[in-house]
């Protein structure tokens, strides 16, 4: 089941939380959302459940090419995770499952004996065997969530939407929940969107990533394309960490490298003032400088604790403090201390020159 | 203003143990006996004055209050005045709330005040308002006159006093308590397929049956009591439009002061009864609430 | 985001709008705004000149002067003995706490004419503090049938507004407040006086208000225990009550119209004054 929004707008008064947003969605893959608070996902999600609507006239969502924008949410097809998982506190766990399916009509209506057939089933597909009668309260975090998981895909739903599902749990649960989260859905292979501010979780577990900032979808690809591809400086922060550089005067190997990808395109070499993105596990600490790109920097403080070493560095000619990140065993080799002198290469750098955007990957020599 | 300032109250602050929290023990001795004393002038005196004075002549003379068909009458027209204003109050504030706590719409802060205009205005103003609406000099007086309808020093204009005293109860109760809830566990019975009734029924209800039962005991309490409104439109016709607070003046003001404090007891301790079962619904909202 | 609530919604997403709000606006709208308006209305029926001279009489300036004074004095006292037991409810551990907490609530639920005649037979000459009372001072204290015994039962009807809305304020009270005070060198009194009391003023004066502006509307408590004399012990709700049954409609109506405006500026400021402790809460 495919999910299809064109075109969708939505203002609250005079702030616009999507503007002209177009997207599409493949059936039976793992979606994320990902994007800071305010960009406007979690209104998107909102809006494919039918719990907001989108400004009058202003575009359509479709479930696998059948236009539901007039749907009220309970007649899309769609489940729903919440973030704060909404789960009714005076039912017990059996019987939040069990909702979606006994509200419905008489006719529509399954027999008790089949309604209990299905709720153990989930309750064993989420891992909560036995624990039907409790209530919600008695429940652990990541427990309640299965719950609320438990209880969408109840109804069957052709697609399932979650609202930063692991948002509200602590950081190990967290973890442990997006694995478990990735599994399931290699099981049930359901179409699933879900919504998230944590770039590790969408990179980690989603098929695709859907990057939104300001009201608008800024990429969309595999996480890894997305990250070693960014569309935009937004993209390249939000993705991962990153050093923010001026080009600078002197002449560094990764200013003529990004003056070379310039020129390529616009016949022009940089200014001073454009910047220039790298990430800290494509800098390259060495002690002599080999290279003629090389770039001279001080030591301001190393980090050796922790799977992966840091280094904090100063570049000579610009002043900039910047970044390094590098094996513990390359640490060792290099053996460096604070206030020592070294050089560094840009493996891989982006320049970012007044709306432009352009990246090169440095030859070393 | 009769605002109670009252809201059903979730879970009191745990004993203070800390060491720089407690008073020195003069300080502690001095506020406590200023409380009780206080408490005890105010609140405990007039409690026992009207049971006093209710048993001065015995018994059998307190009993003998109650076998009087004035006051078997005043007691039966207090119930029926309470029995209609109360149901009727109750399915205002539930939808009132419903309508505020759920949607957003232009004007409703307004309306929010509005609600409380009752609590705001003296009850003699709040009978005064019926009897220039529906009096022989009133709007439609002359009109309701010549088709032989009676509001005014009739049981009609007791019970339309009564609900007008008592309009913002439940309502005030339900809309700080649904706000706090929020419309999540609602929005998820949306997506689940419930209708709108179901989602009242099945998911709001139970999430509000405290506060409910919170408002309506004092809109209970207050219906029962009112006097000043009702006194107003009333016309003090014994045996017919006299309610119990009615009654007792009417024997006060007779100098039959044991019975007028007979009824009075009986008054009293209807609303010992409402505030034991007000306690009884704060501890149990308390419990409930603690649980989550 | 889905915090921000849409000014204007032309769909809503839950269902019962138009039901709840249409029965709300109707009901309210039936119940309390019309009739209300039809007070307004009706007191047009008198010029500019004769609403004033009936509501500038002198015996009901002395209304207003015994009405809004004691209202006031009452209120004071409500004032100062609310936060005292506010605080010992809060932060004392004493037998019969719960019930002396549930009984606050007393004046709320107890008939004001019962509590009208308790208070009466309680001050009068020959009741059981009325005549202790009487054998103070070469002249003998007088409460019921005075202007104190007015003051006595407006005191008892507003009891528990001050209690009661300072109350939920000194439970969420951070006691980290007073253990930084105490850090710092403050005693104990300094800490109460400068750091707890001024955490509290909003909801006092809330409290206050509210407290003022049911004692100025009261009736039932009052009635009984003034004596109701002209220029001395006649609070304004009496004297339209006495206008009404005189058939006087245009002069009871006048006097509420006056009554009324204090009312809606009353409520207004009350509004003004939960919106301030709200905002000092957060």
């Amino acid at each position: 089941m495919s999910i299809e929004v064109s075109h969708l707008r939505k203002t609250f008064g005079a702030y616009t939380a999507l503007d002209d947003v177009s997207l599409s969605v493949k059936p039976g893959q793992l979606t994320a959302l990902l994007g800071p608070s305010g960009s406007g996902k979690t209104t998107l999600l909102r809006i494919i459940a039918g719990l907001e609507f989108a400004d009058a006239g202003s575009g359509a969502v479709r479930l696998d090419g059948e236009d539901v924008s007039a749907l009220g949410p309970g007649q899309r097809g769609i489940g729903f995770v919440f973030q704060h998982y909404a789960l009714f506190r005076h039912l017990t766990v059996f019987e939040n499952i069990a909702f979606g399916l006994t509200v419905r009509r008489k006719r529509e209506r399954p027999s008790r004996a089949e309604i209990a057939e299905r709720v153990n089933r989930l309750l064993g597909l989420v891992q909560l065997d036995g624990l039907g009668q409790r209530l919600p309260t008695q429940l652990s975090g990541g427990q309640r969530q299965r719950v609320a998981l438990a209880r969408a895909l109840a109804i069957e739903p052709k697609v399932l939407l979650l609202d930063e599902p692991f948002g509200a749990l602590d950081a190990k649960v967290r973890k442990e929940l997006r694995r478990w989260l990735r599994q399931f859905h290699e099981e049930v292979n359901l179409t699933t969107l879900f919504v998230t501010h944590d770039q590790e979780e969408a990179l980690e577990i989603a098929d695709e990533v859907v990057v939104m900032n300001n009201a608008r979808i800024e990429q969309v690809g595999p996480p890894q394309a997305v990250y070693d591809h960014p569309a935009s400086p937004f993209v390249i922060e939000f993705l991962g960490n990153v050093n923010q550089l001026t080009a600078g005067t002197a002449k560094p190997s990764a200013r003529a490298a990004a003056d070379a990808a310039k020129q390529a395109v616009e016949g022009k070499v940089t200014s001073d003032g454009d910047l220039l993105y790298v990430r800290p596990h494509d800098v390259d600490i060495r002690r002599e400088p080999k290279s003629t790109h090389a770039i001279p920097v001080k030591v301001l403080h190393v980090f050796a604790a922790g799977n992966t070493g840091r280094v904090a560095l100063r570049r000579l000619d610009t002043g900039e403090a910047f970044d390094a990140e590098l094996s513990r065993v390359r640490l060792a080799e290099l053996g460096l201390h604070q206030g020592d002198s070294a050089w560094v290469v840009f493996r891989h750098v982006r320049l970012f020159p007044k709306g432009q955007f352009y990246e090169t990957d440095v030859a070393e020599d | 203003m009769a605002a109670p300032a009252t809201r059903i109250r979730s879970v009191p602050a745990p004993t203070p143990t800390r060491p720089a929290l407690s008073d020195p023990r003069w300080l502690r001795g001095l506020l406590l006996t200023l409380t009780l004393g206080f408490i005890a002038l105010f609140l405990l005196l007039p409690l026992a004055v009207v049971f006093g004075e209710a048993f001065a002549a015995g018994v059998g003379a307190y009993f003998a209050s109650f076998a009087d068909p004035d006051a078997i009458a005043a007691i039966k027209l207090t119930f029926t005045a309470a029995a209609i204003a109360v149901p009727l109050n109750v399915v205002f504030g539930v939808a009132t709330a419903w309508a505020v706590t759920k949607f957003e719409f232009r004007g409703k802060s307004l309306l929010i005040t509005f609600i409380d205009l009752p609590f705001a205005i003296s009850p003699v103003i709040a009978g005064l308002i019926y009897v220039l609406m529906f009096g022989l000099h009133g709007w439609i007086g002359p009109w309701l006159d010549a088709h032989d309808i009676q509001i005014i020093f009739a049981v009609p204009g007791i019970v339309l006093a009564t609900i007008f005293v008592t309009v913002p109860f439940v309502a005030r109760e339900l809309i700080p308590l649904m706000q706090a809830q929020g419309t999540d566990e609602e929005l998820a019975a949306l997506t689940l397929g419930a209708s709108g009734w179901q989602i009242f029924r099945r998911v709001t209800l139970p999430n509000i049956r405290w506060g409910l039962l919170y408002g309506v005991i004092l809109c209970n309490a207050r219906a029962m009591g009112e006097f000043g409104a009702v006194s107003v439109v009333s016309g003090h016709i014994r045996g017919m439009t006299n309610t119990m607070p009615l009654h007792v003046e009417i024997l006060y003001n007779e100098y039959n002061l044991q019975a007028a404090f007979a009824v009075a007891s009986l008054l009293t301790l209807l609303a010992l009864l409402s505030l034991f079962l007000k306690s009884l619904v704060e501890w149990r909202h308390a419990r409930s609430s603690r649980a989550h | 985001m889905s915090t921000a609530a849409p000014v204007i919604a032309t769909r809503r997403i839950i269902p019962g709008f138009g039901l709840t709000l249409g029965f709300a606006l109707a009901y309210l709208g039936l119940v309390v705004l019309l009739p209300l308006s039809a007070t307004f209305i009706r007191s047009a029926d008198l010029s500019a000149a004769e609403w004033w001279a009936a509501v500038s009489s002198p015996r009901v300036v002395a209304s207003y002067r015994l009405t809004f004074g004691v209202s006031l004095l009452a209120a004071l006292a409500n004032v100062v003995f609310g936060v005292i037991a506010a605080w010992v409810l809060v932060r004392y551990r004493f037998p019969g706490r719960r019930l002396v907490d549930a009984l606050v609530d007393l004046p709320f639920a107890l008939p004001t004419a019962v509590a009208g005649i308790a208070l009466t037979a309680l001050y009068a000459p020959n009741g059981w503090l009325g005549a202790p009372l009487a054998k103070i001072g070469p002249e003998g204290i007088k409460v019921a049938y005075t202007a104190l015994g007015v003051w006595v039962a407006l005191t008892f009807i507003g009891l528990p507004f001050v209690i009661r809305t300072v109350q939920p304020v000194l439970e969420e009270l951070e006691p980290e407040l007073e253990e930084a005070a105490a850090s710092l060198g403050a005693t104990r009194l300094q800490t109460l006086w400068r750091v707890v009391l001024p955490a509290l003023r909003p909801s006092i004066l809330t409290g206050f208000a509210l407290a003022f502006a049911r004692a100025v509307g009261e009736y039932g408590s009052v009635v009984f225990i003034a004596g109701n004399m002209p220029m001395k012990t006649e609070i304004t709700p009496l004297l339209i009550v006495t206008k009404l049954e005189q058939y006087d409609y245009a002069g009871a109506t006048a006097l509420a119209v006056a009554m009324l405006v204090v009312s809606f500026a009353l409520l207004l400021l009350i509004n003004v004054l939960q919106l301030w402790s709200r905002r000092q809460g957060q």
